[in-house]
């Protein structure tokens, strides 16, 4: 489901790092729009060079995270400071920073040179080393040959790029980026991805990035924002946001998952036992967060981390007798060619979705509608939620 | 009748008159009837002498028969000398540059009111933009003239202003506005404001107004974004509502005759008076056609900036 992070694995994690003093520090922001309460105080540490992702549906706040950081809005109460700098009632152009719009916003009645030169002139650069910065942009973006074209002669990929070479060519030292590549086909949006994270870390710009798509958040960031009503639901690596959601929302909103309702039944060390009657099996989880005998949690299962198989296993993979073991009806299945996705309907009437590679080719179908099938799963498969 | 419409249709559109030949053909006839017909009959009279008869002038076209030579010929005879007369004469060329620089003041006048105007409409609360353009139309609603006897009671000695200014003691007399430039700025200002409002109001607020947002993200001032930004983008607007409103005001008649003194010479007046005063109808036609050449510049300007604007495609 996820993409793979185009990162390199030795990558900076100044969020790690105590001695380090955060870029842009949100704290205890809260924006209403009368009685709307659109961001709910809400704090944040950014790093220098992270290309940080604020990652929710519409109405979840993170747009308007993103303007008030630009200064087009001002935080109802609360404070944010970039680069140390309290940014109360400084106006956007005296702000360090520099943002990217959804719309794009060129401006139509200027050629592609004077859209990216219009910062720059704002600043009284000399005119040669405009015209000389502006060459060099526009030739980072591949867009040379354009520069005396208007917008409208552009295609939408273009735009893009004209757009990101004007917030990039007074070389901001934050760059905010709302929702870059909404606008682009998918082929498109997966080249362009690559594209910016490569800029960003040719250029060490800070990137904080506004997006509804799980899937740009995790190729793209250092770390993500998981934003629902206004609040932060977790912070994290897009590993960590994947592999241990916090809480309910993070874990369905990214990605599918199984959710089993239960109690616990043991804790030993960190391993927790937990009886539910949804899964028809105990389950077993390693790694997990000790919680009390008795008390209601729910098991959160990636489809790609459980197993499928039509004969019965006996002990199954796991080793853990009947535990983390349960055997239901194939329903649906949805090939997409790389994977398919089964529908497995147990006897408690939950539906568990399960993803499997399409190792070999499916010529002979192993499994099919209607097979009475065995799902397994390794107790590092599982997350206990406490709601 | 089914039938009947589609042998009309088939009939038609065999000769390549049907659908949106008939929708185009139906208002360029009336023009053709209504506009061109009388165009070129004023056209044709500004050609003829001035003659005590009726019509008051004498036909271009005659049909010469010499009995003697048995021959006969078609004489077209043009009389130029009407047109020189407008370039001899200063009352002409007076009233033409007097009508010219009325129709600018009263263009930058309303440019000047009806931008901010437009402007706060189109960033207004969308509810409330469609009632605020109702009060922009809403004297449409009432008589043109009544309009205008409103203003000569506020604008004559002891009237409406005359009297506030008294009251507030700015002045101690009567202040008579009334019968001069002023008072036809004033009440022309007036009348034409709505037509420089509408098309600047519909440019405006088609203007993304994430545009200004990019512009002081990039370092702009809010005036500076407005001169660099909104000004230029506002350009069609700003000639589309300057020229609906120096155009009728180059020819205004009405206004100036009930506000205006006895000097304010426009060519309305002149041609008025050539044609009822003097019945000197070729002179007066001439006057109208040359008034036509002086227009026809600025519309050819206007046609062209649209036709650029729709190259753009904006």
């Amino acid at each position: 489901m996820a993409g793979q992070p185009i990162r390199k694995p030795t990558r900076l994690e100044p969020w790690q790092d105590a001695g380090q003093t955060p870029y842009v520090r949100i704290e205890k922001v809260t924006k209403t729009f009368g009685d709307f309460v659109a961001v709910d105080e809400v704090s944040l540490s950014i790093y220098r060079n992270e290309f940080f992702a604020l990652l929710g549906g519409s109405g979840s706040g993170k747009t308007t995270l993103l303007r008030m950081l630009a200064g087009f809005e001002q935080p109802t109460e609360g404070k944010i400071y970039i680069d140390g700098v309290d940014m109360a009632g400084i106006p956007p152009y005296e702000r360090p920073v520099n943002m990217m719009f959804q719309s794009y916003a060129l401006f139509p009645h200027m050629t592609v040179e004077q859209n990216v030169a219009f910062g720059l002139k704002q600043d009284g650069v000399a005119k040669a080393e405009i015209r000389d910065r502006v060459t060099e942009m526009l030739g980072m973006v591949q867009l040379s040959a354009f520069g005396k074209r208007r917008p409208h002669q552009l295609s939408g990929g273009q735009r893009q790029r004209v757009a990101l070479a004007r917030s990039l060519v007074k070389r901001p030292k934050l760059l905010l980026l709302d929702e870059p590549l909404g606008a682009l086909d998918k082929k498109l949006r997966e080249r362009t991805q690559f594209e910016l994270v490569n800029i960003q870390e040719k250029l060490g710009v800070t990137f904080i990035v506004v997006t509804h798509d799980q899937e740009e958040a995790m190729t793209m960031s250092s770390r993500i924002a998981v934003m629902n009503h206004g609040v932060i639901a977790q912070v994290g690596t897009p590993t960590e946001i994947y592999e241990y959601p916090h809480n309910r929302f993070v874990a369905e909103f990214i990605g599918s998952i199984n959710m089993f309702d239960g109690r616990v039944v043991s804790t030993e060390g960190d391993q927790v036992l937990v009886a539910s009657e949804e899964a028809g099996c105990e389950l077993l989880i390693a790694h997990a967060t000790p919680a009390p005998a008795g008390s209601p949690v729910s098991v959160a299962i990636r489809p790609e981390k459980i197993a499928l198989s039509k004969e019965p296993l006996p002990g199954g993979p796991a080793g853990e007798g009947g535990r983390n073991s349960t055997t239901g009806i194939v329903r649906e299945i949805a090939y997409l060619g790389d994977v398919s996705i089964y529908l497995v309907q147990l006897p408690t009437g939950k539906t568990v979705r399960v993803t499997a590679p399409n190792v070999t080719r499916r010529t002979e179908m192993p499994i099919t509608w209607e097979d009475e099938v065995t799902l397994t799963w390794r107790p590092f498969a599982g997350v206990v939620l406490t709601q | 009748m089914r039938t009947v419409v589609s042998v009309l249709v088939s009939g038609l559109s065999r000769i390549g008159l049907w659908g949106r030949g008939v929708v185009v053909a139906i208002p360029y006839l009336w023009l053709l009837l209504f506009f061109m017909v009388p165009f070129l009959i004023v056209f044709g009279i500004s050609f003829s002498e001035s003659i005590i008869a009726q019509p008051p002038y004498s036909s271009l076209v005659e049909w010469l028969t010499d009995e003697d030579a048995g021959t006969s010929k078609l004489q077209i005879l043009l009389n130029i000398s009407n047109y020189f007369r407008l370039g001899g004469d200063d009352l002409y060329i007076l009233a033409y540059l007097n009508s010219l620089r009325i129709a600018a003041v009263t263009t930058l006048m309303c440019l000047a009111i009806g931008y901010p105007m437009a402007y706060a409409i189109a960033r207004a609360d969308p509810a409330r933009r469609g009632p605020l353009m109702m009060l922009v139309i809403l004297p449409f609603w009432t008589s043109f003239l009544i309009r205008i006897y409103a203003w000569i009671g506020i604008l004559k000695g002891n009237g409406v202003i005359s009297n506030l200014l008294e009251w507030v003691g700015i002045t101690s007399g009567p202040v008579e506005i009334l019968y001069s430039d002023w008072a036809v700025y004033i009440g022309m200002t007036y009348c034409y404001l709505p037509f420089m409002v509408l098309p600047l109001y519909s440019t405006l607020e088609k203007m993304d107004p994430s545009l200004l947002e990019a512009a002081a993200d990039l370092g702009s001032r809010p005036f500076k974004s407005f001169l660099s930004i909104t000004l230029p983008l506002s350009l069609p607007g700003i000639i589309a509502g300057s020229l609906l409103v120096f155009i009728p005001a180059v020819g205004e008649f009405v206004t100036p005759e009930l506000l205006g003194g006895p000097d304010t010479l426009m060519i309305g007046r002149v041609l008025w008076n050539e044609f009822f005063a003097n019945r000197d109808w070729p002179v007066a036609s001439a006057v109208a056609i040359a008034l036509l050449l002086v227009l026809v510049v600025p519309i050819m300007i206007f046609q062209h900036v649209q036709g650029k604007q729709a190259e753009a495609g904006q």
